[in-house]
């Protein structure tokens, strides 16, 4: 009495389907899920963020390695012409 | 937006009409206790027989009833004089909390489109002491079963006018008739989760209901079934908890998915196998014939158990073959994909039924539009409660009832009524199909545990509705046939993705019967 199965490439892809679809609701749970449990957590790091990349530590460090930057940067372009 | 914006007039002006049919005493008593202030105006009606107190006052109005008018004419008449924004009718057998005029005039300023408003209560135990009467949000299935608004109702003067008033033809229940008209007329009803009310006594402040309320609460209820889709009274009852169902659309295809090992087992050592006996219960007992059953069998199961659930069941029967590891949901999802129903009943292999129409009560409430998911009673072999919805309270999901001995009526009366819930058990649950591919199923991520709340929450997130009757009553031996355990990835998964609504105790704002296990 079992069924044969009907086609296993529909149903695979039913299968599929369905997991997708689960999966894309799962995701939007999980977005609106870290917006409830840490409202603020994504806007505070971005807050971080700005005050690093504007703090003294940040423009010092950055004023420091500039010149080693410069030097790779060169470097990766003459070693680019000499492969072509 | 303010009040203004939404075309209503602010500050709030409420008219209560009192039914004072003891001499007044009540009357007074309530007069004292509402209070007007710079937020809110308040006037009073006492609508009696006679007017044996000689009630003072600026904003006090008695009205006597004239030679052969009804209380309804009264009311009528005195609404059709007042110009406040909100009336409230009202046996004054309590009295308003204090600030509750003042509570209610804020609420309004936040909802200035509410139209119906009513609230929590707190009554007088027979100790003194007082005992919370919650209730849950605007309910319109629970509505038509029992009249749970309670005795402190607001109506917008206008929707009271919108909807003719008071019917005189339903003396006895005037206020309930009321209120299923006006939710007919306006969705607008809004609850305040505040006690503004304070009863007298707990007993829900219903005395029984007399013959002539029974009739007019038949009558009522029987003409809000038709306007609303349609259905039947079965029974109206003295304590205010109506049989009233919903009707079956036609005869659609119900597939009934049962997963299940398919082998005998010794239990209290006896030889027994729990499908067989679903089955056989299913063929039995079910008054509706159109389903189908189609069973997702692990590629061990007994050839005895197949011969046997194919004797049982013949042509309605279908097997799935199962040969993967276990994960109930995948199966469950196999199942679904080899059925050809326009509903899906997911089902656990270990039940028993033993309502004949549990099918057609979970049908019934399965067709009403935007419905996505159905549960019924389920039952302990002890005799207690396993299931009468889901609870998720305070982070945690659990059932309403649990352990609570079967014929309880619950808080509320809540494990008799039909009525919205947040979730149902999978060992249950019918759900149309389409909605069932809407959300993609049972997760297979959740192979053993909290698939099913996943699953209730999806349906609601994606805007259905969740309905639990108490009319599709099982047995459920839960657990005996599977490893009960729960892994921690299952709950990082669920709670990942819903942590932030397992507290909503919007349909069931009481204290679980028992802690989640």
């Amino acid at each position: 009495m079992t069924i044969p199965t009907p086609d296993e490439s529909d149903l695979a892809r039913d299968a599929r389907q369905l997991a997708l679809v689960d999966r894309v609701i799962g995701l939007q749970a999980e977005v609106a899920n870290l917006n409830v449990t840490y409202p603020n957590r994504i806007n505070a790091l971005e807050a971080e963020l700005r005050a690093l990349l504007t703090s003294r530590t940040w423009k010092t460090g950055r004023a420091a390695v500039s010149p080693l930057l410069f030097a790779r940067k060169v470097l990766r372009k003459i070693k680019n012409r000499r492969k072509a | 937006m303010s009040a203004t914006d939404s075309g209503y007039s602010s500050p709030t002006s409420v008219t209560f009409v009192l039914l004072s049919d003891d001499g007044g005493e009540n009357a007074e008593r309530f007069l004292q206790s509402a209070h007007g202030s710079d937020a809110i105006h308040v006037e009073f009606v006492i609508v009696c027989s006679k007017d044996t107190r000689c009630f003072h006052g600026d904003n006090v109005v008695v009205r006597e009833l004239a030679v052969d008018e009804s209380v309804a004419e009264a009311v009528n008449a005195a609404v059709d004089g007042a110009t406040s924004d909100f009336i409230s009718i009202l046996r004054p057998e309590g009295v308003a909390t204090p600030d509750a005029l003042d509570v209610f005039s804020a609420f309004v300023e936040d909802h200035p489109r509410a139209e119906i408003i009513y609230s929590n209560e707190a009554a007088l135990g027979p100790e003194g002491n007082l005992l919370s009467l919650n209730k849950p949000i605007f309910s319109p299935e629970r509505l038509r079963c029992q009249f749970y608004f309670g005795d402190f109702v607001f109506y917008r003067r206008e929707l009271f006018l919108r909807v003719g008033g008071l019917n005189k033809a339903r003396a006895g229940a005037l206020l309930y008739d009321l209120a299923l008209r006006s939710t007919r007329e306006s969705r607008a009803v809004e609850f305040i989760g505040e006690q503004l009310f304070l009863r007298e006594s707990s007993d829900n402040g219903d005395s029984l209901l007399d013959d002539e309320a029974l009739d007019s609460t038949r009558a009522t209820l029987s003409e809000h079934l038709e306007a609303t889709g349609g259905g039947v009274v079965k029974s109206v009852d003295p304590r205010g908890v109506h049989d009233t169902r919903r009707l079956v659309k036609g005869e659609p295809l119900i597939s009934i998915i049962i997963p299940t090992r398919g082998i005998f087992s010794f239990i209290d050592g006896a030889r027994r196998c729990f499908v067989i006996d679903a089955v056989k219960s299913i063929v039995d007992q079910s008054t509706y014939r159109n389903f189908e059953l189609v069973l997702v069998v692990d590629s061990v199961a007994d050839a005895d158990v197949v011969v046997e659930l194919v004797r049982l069941a013949g042509d309605k029967i279908r097997f799935v073959e199962w040969s993967k590891p276990f994960n109930f949901s995948d199966k469950v999802n196999l199942g679904v994909l080899h059925s050809r129903g326009e509903f899906v009943l997911l089902l656990n292999d270990d039940i028993d039924v033993i309502s004949p129409d549990w099918l057609e009560s979970l049908l019934a409430l399965a067709q009403l539009p935007g419905a996505g998911m159905v549960g019924g009673m389920l039952y302990y072999s002890d005799e207690t409660i396993q299931h009468a919805g889901h609870a998720y309270h305070e982070g945690d999901a659990s059932h309403i009832g649990l352990d609570v001995p079967r014929g309880d009526r619950g808080p509320l009366d809540g494990y008799l009524v039909e009525r919205e819930v947040v979730g149902v058990t999978a060992a249950c649950a019918m759900m149309p199909r389409d909605v069932y591919f809407e959300v993609g199923g049972l997760s297979n991520l959740l192979p053993g545990n909290f698939n099913d709340v996943d699953l209730c929450m999806k349906t609601t997130w994606t805007g259905h509705d969740i309905y639990w009757t108490p009319h599709a009553e099982l047995y459920h031996f839960e657990s005996k046939t599977r490893d009960p355990s729960v892994h921690a990835m299952e709950v990082h998964v669920a709670w990942g993705r819903w942590s932030f609504r397992m507290n909503d105790t919007r349909y069931w704002p009481y204290a679980l019967s028992r802690a989640p296990r």
